[in-house]
């Protein structure tokens, strides 16, 4: 049984008999069949590497300001059931008024009203939920916007609906329509009726798209990924159009699960961003995609916790509670092994005393492998921001005590110019 | 040549993709098959990176990358099909209780006791696994195919091979157990 004492050779040696040397013949011409009905996703656009100017001041002050109250931290040991998807604005269908009789989809017996958008819709049982969480930009609309309200098929992703809306600013609604859909290979648009009003449909090899107009709005709707009209038909017919709930202003307060509320003040110039609670009681900004391959430059992690493992290289390890102060959790942190906090020092967050210091991480030992700070309830975001720590990443972490447990906040910038753009969000927090 | 073909499958060109295609589909399923396990998840797998790769092929900006973005795609069918199929802790509870057969430097119980440790190893760590040791993938490489950082990618790596080694080590200590039970009956 031993033969090969070496465990690694022995797996190496059983991938190699193990690994099949072809694949069914059958699988690559049904693959190619699926892809003769696939429309190829239209290129997403991309966020800038960093702002054009990148005087942030200067456009808080000439922009306008959300303010944003949202639950931040302490989630997850409160509403551990309670992910970033569940949206309060969703709720069952009230009458069978408002589900149609049939749809491609399936039942429509979901309803979703947008907090920005002035609109409410329904869509399948199994679908998901992102509200907006910004006004649109007029940009071109994709699956991660921020912008959109978007509604997927939660087993594969796809299928999605997105939905947008904005003022139409006296631009004539089919000139506006047009403008969105230049450069995207459409059939002819034909005019139907959503809500009782003018509206065109068309589908596009990269989905259907339909336009409606109403209180000066142009709404745009996008189902991508379901052939034909048939199913965006059946989901129109349950729109009802709120162009007097819709926001073009400030992003509005949404409500909070989570334990401890803070706002923050968002200038509406910072497209791209995104914001919001994120599973595991945390709440999180980053710019994605801003230094490539995927990676931001910028983020900020922010969460409660209880308490610091005994052990923090060991994910079984037992947890213990951290002293009282913001200074406590930086104490704790730098009794880690591998971990070195320079530039420490006393700072105020949201007007409450906070320590702070940049994060070093050695590197990994035998018996330290993995750091996770914290304790196992949450994610492994801290682990993650460290093990990234190096000459082209900064991190900090600042502390903070609410209400009698300790937040700490993780920022990780590729340059000081993306820290103080962090700084300036830190900067607009107030605990609540 | 590829990157030719890549850039002409990324504008929509279908027969460069079917060559892109004939030219990886062994590789993508031989490394589904190693990481769920399962001849027909396997073949979902492989059929669902396909299509996704051509979906997103538009998206795709450096065509140098297609290998790479590839693999990563692949990553993600297998993490999907796994989590749809929800087969693995069903695998898990029926995998049959009795020692290989107790012989003594047979190759076939040796590859019984990996395939036995493997299935009790976690997706990702199955995943990993089967990057490493069979890609041959170094951990910037796989943490690149798994989208997570360098460090966790050696971890995880770390890790696995350590649950590994417990899980054939427990199977070891079930079979020398069963065996002395048998002298004893």
């Amino acid at each position: 049984m031993n033969a090969h004492p070496d465990l690694e050779r022995r797996l190496a040696d059983f991938y190699v008999g193990e690994a099949p040397q072809r694949a069914p013949e059958w699988l690559l011409p049904a693959a190619l069949a699926t892809i003769d009905t696939t429309h190829q996703r239209r290129p997403l656009i991309r966020v800038p590497w960093r702002f054009p100017i990148m005087n942030t001041y200067a456009k808080m002050a000439v922009a306008a300001v959300a303010v944003v109250a949202v639950g931040a931290v302490g989630a997850a040991v409160l509403r551990p059931d309670q992910g970033p998807g569940v949206d309060p604005s969703t709720s069952p269908v009230p009458s069978a008024a408002e589900t149609p009789g049939t749809s491609p989809l399936g039942p429509l017996n979901q309803r979703f009203t947008s907090t920005i958008h002035g609109i409410t819709v329904s869509y399948p049982n199994g679908w998901n939920t992102r509200p907006a969480r910004a006004v649109w930009d007029g940009t071109q609309v994709y699956e991660k916007s921020t912008f959109a309200d978007v509604i997927w098929e939660k087993a594969s992703n796809t299928p999605f609906l997105a939905v947008v809306s904005q003022p139409l600013g006296g631009t004539p609604f089919a000139e506006w329509a047009a403008d969105y859909l230049a450069g995207v290979p459409c059939q002819p648009t034909e005019p139907v009726t959503i809500d009782g009003t003018e509206a065109l449909i068309s589908d596009c090899d990269i989905g259907a798209h339909a336009f409606a107009t109403a209180g000066g709005r142009g709404y745009l709707f996008w189902l991508y990924r379901v052939d034909g009209l048939d199913a965006i038909r059946s989901i129109l017919a349950t729109v009802q159009l709120e162009p007097e709930n819709a926001v073009d202003g400030p992003t509005p307060a949404t409500e909070s699960t989570f334990r401890h509320q803070f706002s923050y003040e968002v200038p509406v110039s910072w497209t791209g961003y995104d914001f919001g609670p994120r599973a595991g009681g945390t709440w999180e900004m980053r710019l994605p995609d801003s230094a490539g391959e995927g990676q931001s430059a910028v983020g900020v992690i922010m969460r409660a916790i209880n308490g610091g493992r005994v052990d923090a290289c060991a994910e079984t390890s037992a947890t213990a509670p951290i002293l009282s102060g913001p200074d406590a959790v930086l104490d704790y942190l730098e009794s880690i092994p591998r971990v070195t906090l320079t530039g420490r020092q006393l700072v105020q967050i949201g007007q409450l005393p906070a320590a702070e210091a940049m994060v070093q991480l050695a590197p990994e030992t035998a018996d330290c492998v993995e750091i996770r700070p914290f304790e196992k309830e949450v994610g492994i975001e801290e682990t993650e921001v460290m093990s990234a720590a190096g000459p082209g990443l900064r991190v900090r972490v600042q502390a903070v005590d609410v209400g009698g447990s300790h937040v700490v906040i993780w920022t990780f910038a590729t340059t000081q110019e993306w820290l103080d753009v962090a700084d300036e969000l830190i900067g607009t927090i107030v605990f609540d | 040549m590829q990157t030719e073909l890549v850039d002409r499958a990324r504008s929509g060109d279908r027969e460069a993709f079917a060559v892109l295609a004939a030219g990886a589909v062994d590789r993508l399923y031989a490394v589904a098959r190693l990481i769920l396990r399962d001849t027909e998840l396997a073949e979902d797998a492989t059929q669902e990176t396909l299509v996704r790769a051509w979906r997103d092929l538009p998206t795709l900006r450096d065509v140098e990358r297609f290998d790479a973005w590839l693999r990563r795609l692949l990553v993600r069918s297998c993490a999907d099909v796994g989590r749809r199929q929800r087969r693995w802790r069903t695998e898990i509870t029926i995998l049959p209780t009795e020692p290989a057969e107790p012989d003594s430097a047979s190759d076939l119980a040796d590859r019984d006791q990996l395939e036995r440790g493997l299935r009790r190893l976690s997706d990702p760590q199955r995943t990993i696994l089967a990057l490493h040791f069979y890609l041959g993938l170094s951990p910037s490489e796989a943490a690149d195919a798994l989208d997570i950082p360098v460090g966790t990618a050696k971890s995880r790596l770390h890790y696995a091979i350590e649950a590994l080694r417990a899980a054939v080590a427990a199977d070891e200590r079930a079979t020398v157990g069963a065996m002395q039970e048998g002298r004893l009956a």
